[in-house]
């Protein structure tokens, strides 16, 4: 064990590091993300004793066999730069701007080598981050940020420690050069065996270093684990908003941020992300839950132990007569998912949502659970916040007879809502999905209004329900490509906010591709997962080329 | 819609004539108010039985019977008809299929023969001639009311409706009524002129009330005169209650023709 963090406490007005305990063996990388003001930097600092003055710190941060933070600074001295070495972000600051990068890295080989020798290792070092013996002549405010970088990446591994922390090695600098940091520190890692611990807002260089990741929010870890693992699969509501809101993680799905704090202040003693997230229940908002193990090794720190599962089909198969039509399906749908059935038509994509909406079912094999439990899906049906299905022909799907108002309103007349409620539900519904709610369009009957605006009307009845997971059979297929955007995006707002779930059955892969958090292929009786980035190609760094 | 009005605005004058030789006329329509087969003249509009009874009077009075034997009809079959046939169609399973029985051993029955056979064991009287003939003209409505409800009940709307926790009379009331109802009116209007022609057809027969005055009555008086058509009587004695008969059915049967095309075709 290279690196072991217990417990490790920092206070100091304004903000606290909740205990954060973790582990990294030698030659291993373990990125710690989280957005600006989450406690990354203060963790590097923390764990370097590199902490301000007022900064009460506490806890075990034992290196190579020695306790830190007990440590006299002059014997941690001897482990700096030999042992473990930091660099900072803004790395530029951190020179002296009145001394050549020769001179800052004859300081530091001062240390370990007599003068005689240090030219040779300055130009291996060099070499080895990418830079020229030329190059050390210059003064720090000659460097672009890529090459300051390189430089304090050179300086920090210059004695060979076995732990290297880099604070934002990528926040300053182009795309391209962060792919080139990118491939230096995992060459470094290779080749010399060194343990980084990276700290980044950025995905994507989570993504690129791979091996292990911790997500911090506020001082608190939220989620730990393999990296791969969490990328595919974020198990925390926080994460999850993370990986929407890269850019890079996501070419061809649309990105959004994670909502703002909805209590307007944070609350002391409680879950730091309650305000923020759409999953919460009260116990959420009385205490802030542990980090605890998963028993798929995962880390996570959740009182709902992570991101909720709301509707599991498991095993599903279904035969026509002789014609089998699904077998052994697998679908799981967490809360605030967009899922997407993709598949060529008369492929078996509405009979899997009529099995997993309980709509007319008929007979099949497997289970279907709603929330962990075996549903009453006639409850759910008529339910606020249940299952709602809208289905593909919206033409039939309507009374044409019925005025605009009564037809979106009925769900809610049926479950005795009052007038009040139902008018101001119902035309909150018809606003979300772009419909005009002028009193000569209320009154018009369905059957006067056009395909698109009936599609819209029917998503707009089943969305008066409140409900915790749509099936949308085709929802924009007979939209015009403005109305198909806007609803498309006001789907994708909704779930983003109120963290509604929602299996769309589309064939229109594009679509899919860009509001689905995952898609699901149904082709010969199976369904597969598919990933969209995975057929999906940029080359927009070639433009720096 | 401009038919429908058409049609109702002529019932109506056939109504007001009629209203007219009923009420206002002065001659009465069973007792004799001239000599013996009169021919038509200012006193006798359309002239006189061989009893000497004003004809106008008689097939005026004969048009009220025979409305009043056809609403009353229409009314018991819209219900009945209407009723069983939606309820059988919603449903379905054992209700269905008893009511599905009852609609086809109706309709393969001969009708006139079992309502001579009936009006003449129940005895001669209005209302056992309303009845039976309602119980022979509810079969077609039901059978039609049914399969109209079934086809209704299987749209995804109404299954929706259901879904959102729409009971039966909810659906019913709001998405069902709205198509049944001119279906069942139309179909209830042209009951009104078969049973009129019913009525009359028995009433020739002699199953009707022998008292009342009624077209069929009428024609098979001035058919069993010896040698009428030798005659110039038929002129008005016999035609008389043949017009009426046939223009206030066609009628009837034009205007249920022209609300169907109105109401039925529109959806």
């Amino acid at each position: 064990m290279l690196l072991s963090v217990k417990n490790l406490m920092v206070e100091y007005p304004g903000f606290s590091l909740h205990p954060v305990s973790l582990e990294l063996e030698e030659g291993e990388i373990l990125t710690v993300i989280g957005e600006s003001g989450s406690g990354k930097t203060t963790l590097a600092k923390a764990i370097t004793c590199l902490q301000n003055e007022e900064a009460k710190v506490s806890g075990n941060v034992v290196l190579n066999g020695q306790e830190l933070l007990t440590m006299k600074e002059r014997e941690r001295k001897k482990l700096r730069m030999t042992t473990f070495s930091i660099a900072f972000q803004n790395s530029v600051q951190y020179l002296n701007p009145t001394m050549t990068l020769y001179g800052h890295l004859q300081e530091v080989l001062d240390r370990a080598y007599p003068r005689s020798k240090q030219d040779s290792h300055m130009k291996t070092l060099m070499e080895e981050v990418g830079l020229t013996y030329e190059d050390l002549s210059r003064y720090p405010r000659e460097l672009s940020g890529g090459m300051a970088q390189k430089f304090l990446l050179a300086n920090a591994i210059a004695l060979r420690p076995k732990l290297v922390i880099l604070d934002e090695p990528t926040g300053a600098v182009d795309h391209a050069s962060a792919q080139e940091l990118i491939r230096l520190i995992l060459k470094l890692n290779r080749e010399h065996h060194i343990a980084f611990l990276v700290i980044t807002h950025d995905m994507y260089v989570v993504s690129m270093l791979g091996q292990r990741m911790m997500v911090l929010y506020e001082g608190h870890v939220m989620e730990a684990g393999n990296t791969e693992q969490i990328l595919d699969r974020p198990c925390h509501p926080y994460t999850r908003g993370l990986l929407h809101a890269s850019i890079s993680l996501n070419i061809a799905k649309d990105i959004w941020g994670i909502p703002p704090d909805r209590e307007g202040c944070v609350r002391h003693h409680c879950c730091p992300f309650y305000g923020r997230c759409t999953q919460s229940v009260e116990v959420c908002g009385e205490k802030a839950p542990g980090l605890e193990r998963r028993s798929d090794g995962r880390w996570i720190s959740c009182h709902r132990g992570g991101i909720v599962k709301i509707l599991e089909g498991r095993e599903i198969g279904k035969s026509y007569g002789k014609q089998r039509v699904l077998t052994r399906c697998n679908l799981t749908i967490h809360s605030g998912e967009i899922i997407s059935l993709v598949g060529k038509s008369g492929a078996g994509k509405t009979t899997l949502a009529r099995i997993l909406s309980g709509f007319d079912p008929g007979k099949f094999e497997g289970e279907v659970f709603f929330e962990e439990k075996t549903p009453d899906f006639k409850g759910l049906h008529k339910a606020i916040g249940g299952i709602q299905l809208v289905f593909q022909d919206s033409e039939a799907s309507l009374n044409p007879r019925m005025t605009i108002l009564d037809a979106v309103a009925e769900p809610l007349l049926l479950h005795g809502e009052s007038l009040e409620i139902r008018r101001e539900k119902t035309l909150k519904a018809m606003q979300d999905v772009g419909l005009p709610i002028s009193e000569a369009f209320l009154t018009k009957t369905v059957r006067s209004i056009s395909g698109g605006q009936k599609q819209r009307v029917s998503l707009a009845r089943a969305l008066t329900m409140e409900p915790k997971l749509l099936i949308a059979d085709e929802p924009t297929s007979m939209l015009d490509p403005s109305s198909c955007a806007n609803v498309l995006r006001m789907l994708k707002a909704m779930q983003n906010q109120r963290g509604f779930s929602m299996l769309m059955i589309t064939h229109d892969l594009e679509s899919a591709a860009k509001i689905s958090d995952n898609i699901y292929l149904l082709k010969e009786e199976r369904l597969v997962r598919i990933k969209p980035s995975d057929y999906v190609k940029t080359n927009l760094d070639e433009l720096f080329h | 819609m401009k038919k429908v009005y058409f049609y109702l605005t002529v019932f109506l004058l056939f109504t007001l004539f009629f209203l007219y030789g009923a009420v206002f006329y002065g001659n009465s329509a069973a007792l004799p108010s001239g000599s013996s087969l009169e021919a038509p003249s200012g006193s006798h509009l359309l002239g006189t039985d061989n009893l000497g009874i004003d004809i106008y009077a008689q097939i005026s009075v004969g048009f009220f019977r025979s409305m009043t034997i056809g609403l009353g009809t229409a009314g018991f079959t819209f219900l009945l008809g209407g009723g069983l046939g939606v309820t059988a169609g919603y449903m379905g399973g054992k209700m269905d299929d008893v009511v599905s029985f009852l609609i086809n051993v109706l309709l393969s029955i001969p009708q006139l023969p079992v309502m001579i056979v009936m009006g003449a064991f129940f005895g001669q009287s209005t209302w056992n001639i309303v009845w039976i003939i309602a119980a022979f003209s509810w079969a077609p409505i039901a059978k039609q009311l049914r399969a109209k409800t079934i086809s209704l009940r299987n749209t995804p709307y109404i299954r929706l409706a259901k879904s959102y926790g729409g009971g039966t009379w909810y659906i019913v009331r709001s998405h069902m009524l709205r198509e049944l109802l001119p279906l069942l009116t139309v179909n209830a209007i042209s009951v009104i002129g078969a049973s009129i022609v019913q009525e009359s057809s028995m009433a020739f027969l002699g199953l009707s009330d022998p008292l009342a005055k009624s077209w069929g009555l009428m024609i098979a008086r001035a058919k069993g005169f010896p040698g009428i058509f030798f005659t110039e009587f038929w002129k008005w004695w016999l035609l008389s209650p043949v017009l009426s008969l046939v223009c206030s059915t066609l009628c009837l049967r034009l205007l249920a023709k022209a609300m169907e095309q109105v109401w039925l075709k529109e959806a």
